[in-house]
């Protein structure tokens, strides 16, 4: 099929408007880092600061230790979507290619729990581990999160799409189950287990209640309680906020540019044919 | 179809497990503090042995640094003591927290909480009554006397004969307004209802080059409207009651008033701006109401523009709310961990460090001999902008405090924004509002 240059223009068009409205956060996130307190909120928005305030940067990071903060942030991150990976693979595939007894039903049970709001879980979560003594400890921050109900739903529908005549002839030749996940299923689902991945390492990175609620030393904390120091009764010190902002924001991007190619496919295979 | 009607089961199954496990936990945490109190009872005061304290906050910023200070001078100064301050990052994240350690018997040595908040703890039995320590031999020194503690912060932390926390960071409202603005129109700083209207309307105008809006009220106004009742002459809340007494003809025109400045655009809210300080520094807004915590905000990023605080101007009363947190004592800690949290409390708000605390964050000194010392009384000739609040002690009043005060709040509040940002009537607004607080209240009896 080809297409007729005006609407290839038009196409283009609407991307090139989808991606400034895309960008425009981000780029007015680094222009605010760079404002002195009075430009922040001034009206008309002012897009270049009069001097570029690169000080900002400085004084933002000497509000927190941020640097046990990225430390902490990165461990968590790489520990619990290696967790999480592990255990959807393992589930996914237990739920879409084994029959054993009661399969359906405890996936439903599980699909289920998804209906139940985060926050209501917060305090007897809380207790729990409280009752562990795992507060204020790495297993809090990384060991509750190593399962995810819905990356195990995302992968299991994709395991589903793939045909059982595969499954059957490596039976023929002898495979045990591990190996055909390991070497047959596992390749086809790349796509799909790396969207989990990133997923999962975004909402690592920036996930903030958790964080701050089984935490109690500085030592501990991660990256989003970090950003808090700069909210006061008052108001909230922009400037400052963003330019922490931007500094936490980078390995994402950085991540993104990395995987996008799997993000995209991850995402638009749902509709490729088996 | 079966299928259908089996996850659908499952689903009211598993509903009824989560409702039930949390029933539980309720259970389980009203025992453990009665529990805790016996273990409390039981253990042996070693004030020789080294203790650590838990002290969770939120302060953040310029007020977290004096905190830090503050708790190191204090250990240089006691020893045994450690002060562990844990930053549990805002008000709403530190309640969050505080309830969910309660439940987990993990609860700090002591917290920042509001008198709303103590009176649920209370109500559990999780915090300590202080009235056998301030009267023990460990008490307030003489010349740092209990008393010296200003009346309307000593009300705020006594239930019944209860002391539940004593004062830390309060703060109260004053009116903060542009000095430029006013002298070069010939006005000087209102001090009643009446020169407020006026002096708005004068202002709202073009000011160099700029579309000046004479008032504002800061998006919070719900949480302060009680002032506004108050200084119309009329009640808010019958704390023993718990009745509703602001549907009156004074209520009505404080409202009434409110509403007529914002429609004839002498007025505005603080709006996408968040707060009004951002607008007040930028010229946008010749003066507002606001909370005197936020003077050393509004000093950050005025520049060079001359402003100041007067008193809040009044009706047929002066009114002016006192508020900000306290500092509470929670049950689940040892004999000495209480006592010594018990010396830190009381350190951080001798005559000399409240006074400091002050002048770093533009909170208020909590005793009248501090209020009315040298120290402080040559820093607010200094610093004019600091002198409104400590003028405005003897109309201090505090918030209410029932239980569902807090339900109370929200409820004003979605109904008086329907007058702010909606358009509904001050009468119907009234009437509304009333009957919502009345509910939220008679709920949680």
């Amino acid at each position: 099929m080809k297409t007729s240059p005006l609407s290839k223009t038009f196409i283009y068009g609407l991307l090139g408007i989808g991606s400034i409205l895309m960008l425009l956060p981000f780029v007015w996130m680094i222009s605010t880092s760079l404002k002195s307190g009075n430009e922040v909120m001034m009206m008309p928005p002012i897009w270049i600061p009069e001097t570029f305030r690169f000080d900002n940067y400085v004084e933002a990071f000497k509000k927190a230790p941020f640097a046990t903060y990225f430390l902490n942030s990165v461990i968590v991150m790489v520990l619990s979507t290696l967790g999480e990976v592990i255990t959807t693979i393992l589930a996914a595939y237990a739920f879409s290619k084994l029959n054993f007894w009661g399969k359906d039903v405890l996936f439903a049970l599980l699909v289920g729990t998804m209906m139940v709001p985060g926050e209501v879980l917060l305090v007897p979560n809380f207790v729990l581990l409280s009752n562990l003594g795992w507060i204020d400890r790495y297993e809090a921050l990384i060991i509750p999160w190593t399962a995810s109900i819905f990356s195990i739903f995302l992968l299991r529908q994709f395991f589903m799409k793939i045909p059982k005549e595969l499954n059957y002839a490596a039976r023929v030749d002898g495979c045990t189950n591990f190996r055909f996940l390991w070497s047959i299923m596992i390749p086809i689902a790349k796509p799909a287990i790396v969207t989990i991945i990133l997923l999962k390492a975004i909402g690592s990175w920036n996930a903030f209640l958790w964080p701050l609620i089984v935490t109690n030393s500085k030592e501990m904390r991660t990256l989003p309680v970090g950003l808090t120091s700069f909210s006061t009764e008052a108001g909230t010190v922009y400037e400052l906020l963003m330019a922490a902002s931007t500094m936490i924001i980078l390995p994402m991007i950085i991540l993104f540019i990395f995987l996008q190619k799997y993000i995209i496919k991850g995402i638009a295979g749902a509709g490729i044919k088996g | 179809m079966k299928k259908f009607s089996l996850l659908v089961f499952l689903l009211m199954v598993s509903v009824l497990l989560v409702a039930c496990g949390d029933d539980k936990e309720e259970g389980n945490a009203s025992n453990a503090a009665s529990g805790d109190k016996k273990q409390t009872e039981t253990a042996k005061t070693e004030t020789t042995e080294p203790v650590e304290i838990e002290f969770w906050h939120a302060m953040n910023g310029d007020h977290e640094v004096w905190l830090e200070d503050a708790a190191a001078k204090f250990s240089e100064e006691n020893e045994n003591i450690t002060v562990k301050l844990v930053n549990q990052g805002s008000y709403g994240d530190l309640s969050q927290k505080l309830l969910a350690a309660a439940k987990a018997k993990t609860s700090p040595t002591i917290a920042q909480a509001y008198a709303e908040w103590m009176t649920e703890y209370n109500a559990n039995n999780l915090v300590v009554d202080l009235a056998p320590m301030i009267n023990g031999e460990n008490g307030f020194p003489a010349d740092a006397s209990y008393e010296d503690i200003s009346e309307v912060f000593r009300v705020d932390n006594t239930f019944g004969d209860k002391v539940l926390g004593l004062p830390f960071n309060k703060s109260t409202r004053v009116l903060f307004y542009n000095k430029d603005y006013f002298e070069a129109n010939g006005l000087t700083a209102p001090t009643t209802w009446d020169e407020l209207a006026a002096a708005a309307k004068t202002l709202t105008k073009e000011i160099d080059g700029k579309q000046v809006v004479g008032m504002g009220f800061e998006n919070g106004l719900a949480h302060e409207i009680s002032m506004w009742f108050e200084q119309a002459g009329g009640d808010f809340v019958d704390e023993k009651e718990g009745k509703v007494l602001f549907n009156t003809d004074a209520g009505l025109r404080a409202l009434t008033f409110i509403d007529t400045m914002l429609k004839d655009g002498s007025a505005r809210m603080a709006g996408e701006d968040g707060y009004l300080s951002g607008p007040f520094t930028r010229g946008d807004v010749a003066m507002y109401i606001g909370s005197s915590a936020g003077l050393a905000y509004v000093a950050k990023d005025a520049g060079n523009m001359n402003w100041s605080t007067a008193p809040l101007p009044k009706d047929v009363e002066a009114a002016a709310p006192f508020q900000g947190t306290n500092i509470t004592m929670f049950a689940n800690s040892t004999e000495a961990e209480q006592a010594a949290a018990f010396e830190f409390m009381k350190y951080l708000i001798t005559p000399e460090n409240t006074v400091d605390w002050a002048k770093a964050t533009g909170y208020l000194p909590v005793r009248e001999s501090a209020q009315q010392g040298q120290d402080w009384l040559s820093f607010i000739e200094e610093n004019e902008a600091y002198q409104a609040g400590n003028a405005q002690y003897a109309d201090g009043f505090i918030d209410v405090r029932l239980p569902g005060s807090y339900a109370m709040k929200n409820a004003i509040s979605v109904e008086l924004d329907k007058m702010l940002f909606e358009g509904a009537t001050p009468a119907e607004t009234l009437e509304a509002m009333s009957t919502k607080a009345q509910e939220a209240l008679d709920q949680a009896k």
